[in-house]
């Protein structure tokens, strides 16, 4: 009797699961709205809190050459446990927080995912690879795991008025941009099927950049950026580094470029702008927007223009 | 057990060192390769150790060619000296001497009682014993030496060849040797064939003298037969007084002069 | 004349057993949960928390098992090829294994982009064995492999291999970069199946290494002594070496690439129990046993939960080690 009844039980249960949500890897099936949640990006980290959920655990450890918790999250996520790295997030942290579920990068935790699952059901989404819709529909799909369905649509109806505000901004004949995250040793493209990038189009500005092999983002050199010669080149940097688009400004040919003779070259953090992804970092980074007058095609003034060396 | 060549030719990629060779090794007898740098003696002394594998014709031991044995069974049959042994850093004499008697192991290495008498045997003859424990870079030249003689012999062979067992050593020590390589050969009826530079000393304690001079022996025989003024000048072109050793009656020589290209070539045409 | 004491060889060896065994309850209770190595004996003995014994189980014991037999193959091949190439500095790097195994890796990743994360080292371990087939091709001259110019062909392919590879990794997609941390040598992530993956390689070359400890011992004379002991020099030269690439390339497949163990722990097992195989190989393998759980244990309990890769740790303590064996090397010849 009791092993007809165990092995009914799956099948009762997939039928009584209140909550499915699909994802990179199926559908996770939960009886009951997860309550202990490990999250392994700072997107997913970001979505929880937006919607008022401390995760048990959370990857916010620097190494690896991780920047730990961008600045706009700082101090949100303070008392957040931290189980290790992105990269490197330590098992035997996960499992000791005892997590109902994990959310994880499909991409970055692509050979993770075994491990993973074995601690604790694992959902993956795209977020480092993910585009703005990707992301938006993650927030719901994540709201709905933790039983914070209508905040999360809240979340979304708030951004998307908050979209369209900005929206209004945009000089809809302003030539395409080109966004680029830069290092000391790397420029990277954010296409228009970045997060950032798609953002930006969702606003009216067109990307100039489109994904090469299937990446949404590679590197590029000083003599690809003049190639292309973008109208508007927004790049992002961080304050602690001297990013190696620095020097290229000491180059005659970066003069030459058509965003620096009209004077359209912006700088933004990149931590806040590329490393959130959430409603929260949406929120921070359309205020922005606005402010620097980038929505609008203006010349990039203020704390907003790019510093050349 | 006998050692021989036949039609021996011996070189280094384009270069012949040995050119048709026969030669015989006496039976039980001490034998020394003479003659100057470069002339092939060591060259020959590891074709008949099987080290170098000829050009033309054989090294035969007991009349078979010698790279057509097996080399276990070779290597029960002589053991070599080379002139600058390599062991791994840190084998203690005992544990040296027991790798004589690798050639009669099976692929397990069980150690037999006749081994355990073996390695006794040759760590006494050698008067190694007291040494047992020490590691083989702790001793000094003639030491060391004679610590892998007891190998040699621990190696149970009636052929003992060696490679200038004396360069290196200092006088006393190089008696040491050469007295311990005769009583092995008087009392063990070993046969001792090997490299000397001192002819003196190749006088004195060797039965057989093979001089060999430009890849060919010029001479070979008795010491006495052997170390004449014509050979000395022509092979070593030296001249020298010819004494004779007051205690074994064997030739001894003292060089006074280099002789003259011209004399030489005068008694080689 | 001077009574030099010694004290047998042999018990080093259940000494070393023994600290590996209380190194392992140690770093059973070390991570990012500590536990002291009572309640480590509780957890695996008694009843216990039902967490902590699935920390035990399921992440660390399958870790330390992984790192101990993979140190141990590291180790096991250096101690054959400082033997048969006869030099102390020598380890599986010197036969192309690590360059091997990651050119392999990055080809493989480029070819089959979803090869499954198990089998990359697979691959990469296969790339270590054509390495050491390569360097082993161009050693050899006339028949022969000498050991110093094994040696140098060692060095100058691994270099050229690994040029190769930053080569091919420059126009690469950034996911290979994600899938390629494996080789920087870490035990991070081993589990259960890891282990199994690497058990059955290990239980077939650690045997054979063992019996052929004699062998080994002659081959770590002079080639004038081998030969004149009897053995056949070139075949036997070929096994020794291949079974050194093989533990090495096995290795690889659990642990990746971890600098020095290869070198260190033989190197300081010969001054331990001396250089004869016999001994050797099994205080080698401890030593290579205990040298990455630590590395490893450290790496977890340092700064928790971050954890610093066990490669980086045996690099760190190994680079020294390796100057301080150049030099004295140096002041002896």
């Amino acid at each position: 009797m009791r092993k007809i009844l165990l092995s009914v039980l799956p099948v009762l249960g997939l039928g009584l699961a209140q909550i499915q949500v699909k994802h990179e890897l199926g559908t996770l099936s939960l009886n009951a709205p997860a309550k202990r949640v490990v999250v392994l990006e700072y997107s997913f980290l970001d979505t929880l809190l937006a919607l008022g959920v401390t995760p048990v655990g959370a990857a916010t450890g620097t190494q690896g050459g991780d920047r730990g918790l961008p600045p706009y999250l700082r101090a949100r996520a303070e008392g957040v446990t931290s189980i290790g790295s992105r990269a490197q997030p330590s098992l035997e942290a996960i499992l000791s927080v005892r997590p109902e579920v994990i959310i994880a990068d499909a991409f970055v935790h692509r050979d993770l995912i075994p491990q993973l699952q074995r601690i604790a059901p694992v959902v993956a989404f795209q977020s480092r690879r993910g585009s703005f819709d990707d992301l938006s529909q993650q927030v719901l799909d994540i709201g709905r795991m933790v039983g914070k369905e209508a905040q999360a649509r809240q979340l979304l109806e708030d951004q998307e008025r908050l979209l369209q505000k900005a929206r209004a901004f945009a000089n809809p004949k302003a030539p395409p941009l080109m966004t680029a995250v830069s290092t000391p040793n790397s420029f990277t493209v954010h296409s228009n099927e970045s997060f950032i990038g798609s953002l930006l189009e969702r606003l009216g500005r067109k990307n100039l950049a489109r994904p090469q092999n299937n990446q949404t983002q590679y590197e590029l050199s000083l003599e690809g950026l003049v190639a292309l010669n973008p109208a508007t080149l927004v790049v992002f940097t961080a304050p602690d580094e001297t990013p190696i688009v620095r020097s290229w400004a000491r180059n005659p040919l970066w003069t030459r470029l058509e965003a620096v003779r009209r004077g359209r070259v912006f700088e933004f953090d990149r931590d806040n702008w590329t490393r959130g992804r959430g409603p929260l970092a949406t929120r921070f980074i359309l205020a922005e927007l606005i402010n620097s007058g980038l929505l609008a095609d203006k010349p990039a003034g203020g704390s907003f223009a790019f510093k050349a060396p | 057990m006998s050692l021989s060549t036949k039609e021996l030719t011996l070189g280094y990629d384009e270069r012949r060192v040995i050119e048709g060779l026969n030669l015989a090794l006496p039976k039980g007898r001490i034998t020394a390769l003479i003659g100057p740098n470069g002339c092939g003696k060591s060259t020959l002394l590891r074709a008949l150790a099987r080290l170098l594998k000829p050009r033309e014709g054989a090294v035969l031991l007991d009349g078979k060619a010698i790279h057509t044995l097996p080399t276990k069974a070779v290597a029960r049959e002589l053991a070599l000296l080379p002139q600058m042994p390599q062991a791994p850093e840190g084998l203690s004499v005992e544990e040296l001497v027991w790798f004589g008697r690798y050639p009669y192991q099976s692929a397990l290495g069980n150690r037999t009682a006749h081994d355990r008498a073996l390695v006794d045997w040759a760590l006494d003859q050698t008067g190694m014993r007291i040494f047992a424990r020490r590691p083989l870079e702790t001793l000094s030249g003639g030491q060391r030496q004679r610590a892998w003689i007891a190998m040699a012999l621990a190696q149970e062979t009636p052929i003992l060849l060696l490679d200038e067992p004396t360069t290196y050593l200092d006088l006393s020590h190089q008696l040491e040797v050469l007295q311990l390589l005769q009583r092995l050969n008087r009392e063990q009826g070993k046969t001792i064939v090997m490299v000397l530079h001192e002819l003196n000393q190749a006088a004195r304690y060797a039965h057989h003298l093979v001089a060999v001079y430009e890849g060919r022996v010029v001479a070979e025989g008795a010491p006495e037969a052997v170390l004449s003024e014509r050979i000395l000048r022509q092979v070593f072109g030296l001249k020298a007084h010819f004494l004779r050793d007051p205690e074994t009656g064997t030739p001894h020589l003292i060089p006074f002069a280099l002789a003259r290209r011209e004399e030489i070539l005068e008694e080689t045409l | 004349m001077i009574k030099a004491t010694h004290r047998p060889k042999h018990s080093s060896i259940p000494l070393l057993a023994l600290l590996l065994c209380g190194l392992g309850i140690l770093a059973l209770g070390t991570g990012a949960v500590r536990m002291s190595p009572a309640e480590v004996v509780q957890a695996l003995l008694g009843p216990h928390d039902e967490t902590q014994a699935r920390i035990l189980y399921e992440l660390r014991l399958p870790r330390i098992l992984v790192g101990a037999l993979c140190g141990a193959l590291f180790a096991a091949s250096g101690a054959i090829l400082q033997g048969v190439v006869r030099n102390p500095l020598a380890s599986p790097d010197i036969v192309g294994v690590a360059a091997g195994a990651g050119l392999a890796a990055v080809v493989n990743l480029m070819l089959l982009p979803n090869t499954p994360a198990w089998l990359l080292p697979v691959g990469a371990s296969a790339g270590a064995l054509a390495a050491f087939g390569l360097v082993y091709v161009l050693a050899r001259q006339s028949g022969e492999v000498l050991p110093i110019r094994l040696a140098l062909i060692g060095v100058a392919v691994e270099a050229s291999l690994d040029g190769l590879r930053r080569l091919i990794l420059v126009r690469a997609d950034d996911s290979i970069a994600q899938a390629l941390i494996f080789l920087s040598g870490t035990v991070y992530g081993a589990d259960w199946e890891r282990l199994f993956r690497v058990l059955p390689f290990a239980a077939v070359l650690i045997p054979i290494t063992l019996l052929l400890h004699r062998r080994l011992d002659v081959l770590s004379f002079g080639d004038e002594t081998a030969k004149s002991l009897g053995m056949r020099l070139e075949p036997a030269r070929l096994v020794a070496l291949a079974l050194a690439a093989g533990l090495a390339a096995v290795a690889v497949m659990g642990v990746g690439i971890l600098g020095f163990v290869g070198l260190i722990a033989p190197h300081a097992a010969r001054l331990l129990v001396g250089p004869r195989f016999g001994l050797l190989l099994p205080a080698s393998m401890l030593l290579g046993a205990l040298l990455v759980v630590a590395a490893d244990a450290l790496g977890r309990g340092l700064i928790p939960p971050i954890e610093i890769p066990a490669g980086l740790l045996t690099t760190l303590v190994g680079a020294p080690y390796f100057l301080y064996l150049m030099r004295k090397t140096g002041r002896v010849r």
